[in-house]
């Protein structure tokens, strides 16, 4: 607790717990949520076999590795994601924050912590252990696996937030494309990749690494083979990758704290 | 005022620009589950390929009617007072706030919304009205689908004349009306009777039915019952606004 930063997280966690109603509810309706896109693969199987071959608790495994990602770095992503961080821009707000004697993208990070995406990345867990159950794969090494694809997925998230919030300093709009990579890669993510095609796949896997997050690790804990180049083998490139992914976006942040100009008025 | 509306929606190009990336984004990752899905299977509780990549389409284009940008402002309006100057304002207050709600929201249909349908129509084969009382029906029923919208939006909109929590109990509610709702899957692949409830039921208005409706299988009972439950919500409406009106004294001062 010694930094400004568990200070700052710490203050805005008891103002959290002093409304708890809507703490519930929202956290409520999060898991709420996660569990229905868990239900829908689990569904369409019913109906049709399989989703590429995949069972729906094998789907479902994918669903709940990239919601537990997301709800891990949306609990400190708000004071960056492009509508809140929009507006501080807009209002001047990040010129106060800029004459703090701290870090800008830590402040940001730590003094908006939201705690209901705490209940989406335990609903996003409950799914991936239900379907671990399930398809009788949970050893220590799965588990390892499981928690890396998860932080992967966090981090992924959290980049893209960062570099949408960088875009936020030269046009407010453009963020939110930012943000549609983020939202539209889970989306993809949460099917088997051998859905789409082989570009969507590609793209998706290496340029934008959510495939690489979420359906690398979740192939090699169900010990199968991806299409093409798509495999369990792929898994040591996931933290070069990721890493390479989050570098990028700190370059971006700094490269538009640089060019931040104020607003004038 | 339904003009109003509609030129004011008209200023947010870049919003539109951006929910238009988005909604063309998760129709192509849509189309790609449905067409890999039905290879394995021709026919799918009386769904084909051609019927379902159509629903995808129209579920594109009701999202940005029905999930606006402006979900929140009528209830954040009630819970910082702005809204008590609607209520000195002339004429009945319902109808002006379902008119200005309803251009703004044809706004993103004409602009978002049918553009889309139209573009995705000619790439793939999709199954839409193509005679002038099969277009008709189709355009009645998108109309009767934004209303219901904009009903929808009053009815939670005015949970926050009687809770401050109102941002919460709409996460809860619109994971029950993404899912029943049929945006996650075609209600007509839920079991038993969840499936006539999602074809029938309150909410089948905002999707299932203008679905119906453009792939032709039984489209005027389709619009008929569409109309039904836009009758039955506007009674809805009337009561909540009455006894919101009596409530929103007691908050004024």
């Amino acid at each position: 607790m010694g930094s400004p930063y568990g200070a700052l997280a710490g203050a805005k966690v008891r103002s959290l717990a002093s409304a708890p109603g809507l703490l519930v509810l929202r956290s409520a309706g999060d898991v709420f949520i996660v569990t229905m896109e868990a239900l829908a693969p689990l569904l369409l199987v019913s109906q049709f076999g399989s989703i590429a071959g995949w069972s729906g608790p094998e789907v479902a495994m994918l669903i709940g590795v990239a919601r537990t990602g997301e709800g891990l770095a949306l609990i400190v992503g708000r004071g960056i994601d492009p509508n809140t961080f929009g507006d501080t821009v807009r209002l001047g707000r990040f010129d106060q924050i800029l004459t703090r004697p701290v870090s800008p993208l830590l402040w940001l990070l730590t003094s908006d912590v939201e705690l209901r995406f705490v209940f989406r990345a335990a609903a996003g867990a409950g799914v991936v252990g239900w379907s671990a159950h399930r398809l009788s794969v949970l050893s220590p090494g799965t588990a390892v696996v499981l928690a890396a694809a998860a932080v992967a997925s966090a981090l992924f998230v959290l980049s893209t937030l960062v570099i949408g919030a960088a875009v936020t300093f030269r046009t407010v709009e453009g963020s939110d494309f930012a943000v549609l990579l983020s939202n539209g890669g889970m989306g993809l993510a949460a099917f088997p990749l051998e859905v789409y095609s082989s570009a969507l796949r590609l793209i998706f896997t290496f340029l934008v690494p959510v495939g690489l997050c979420v359906y690398v690790p979740v192939l090699t804990v169900l010990d199968r083979d991806g299409p093409g180049v798509l495999g369990p083998g792929l898994l040591p490139v996931l933290p070069v990758v990721v890493g390479a992914f989050a570098g990028l976006s700190l370059l971006t942040w700094r490269q538009g704290i640089r060019h931040y100009e104020s607003t004038g008025s | 005022m339904y003009w109003a509306g509609f030129r004011r929606q008209s200023r947010y190009v870049a919003s539109l620009a951006v929910g238009v990336a988005a909604n063309v984004f998760f129709g192509i990752i849509r189309s790609a589950l449905f067409v890999s899905l039905y290879r394995q299977k021709e026919h799918v509780a009386g769904l084909d390929v051609t019927a379902v990549l159509t629903y995808v389409w129209v579920l594109q284009v009701v999202f940005g009617v029905v999930f606006v940008t402006w979900i929140w402002e009528f209830a954040d309006s009630v819970r910082s007072g702005d809204f008590a100057a609607e209520l000195v304002k002339p004429g009945a207050v319902l109808g002006r706030l379902l008119a200005v709600d309803l251009g703004r929201s044809s706004f993103a249909l004409a602009t978002r919304g049918l553009p889309q349908l139209a573009v995705a129509g000619i790439v793939l084969d999709l199954r839409l009205p193509t005679t002038p009382p099969g277009v008709l029906m189709f355009a009645l029923s998108l109309a009767l689908c934004a209303v219901a919208a904009s009903q929808l939006r009053f009815l939670f909109g005015s949970l926050a004349f009687w809770t401050p929590d109102y941002r919460g109990w709409w996460t809860m509610l619109f994971g029950f009306l993404w899912f029943t709702g049929g945006f996650l899957v075609p209600v007509e692949f839920f079991p038993g009777a969840l499936r006539w409830i999602g074809e029938h039921g309150p909410l089948a208005g905002l999707l299932a039915m203008p679905v119906r409706v453009a792939t032709g299988r039984g489209a005027a009972s389709a619009l008929a019952e569409q109309a039904c439950w836009v009758v039955v919500a506007a009674a809805a409406c009337h009561s909540v606004m009455a006894t919101a009106e009596r409530r929103m004294v007691i908050h004024g001062g």
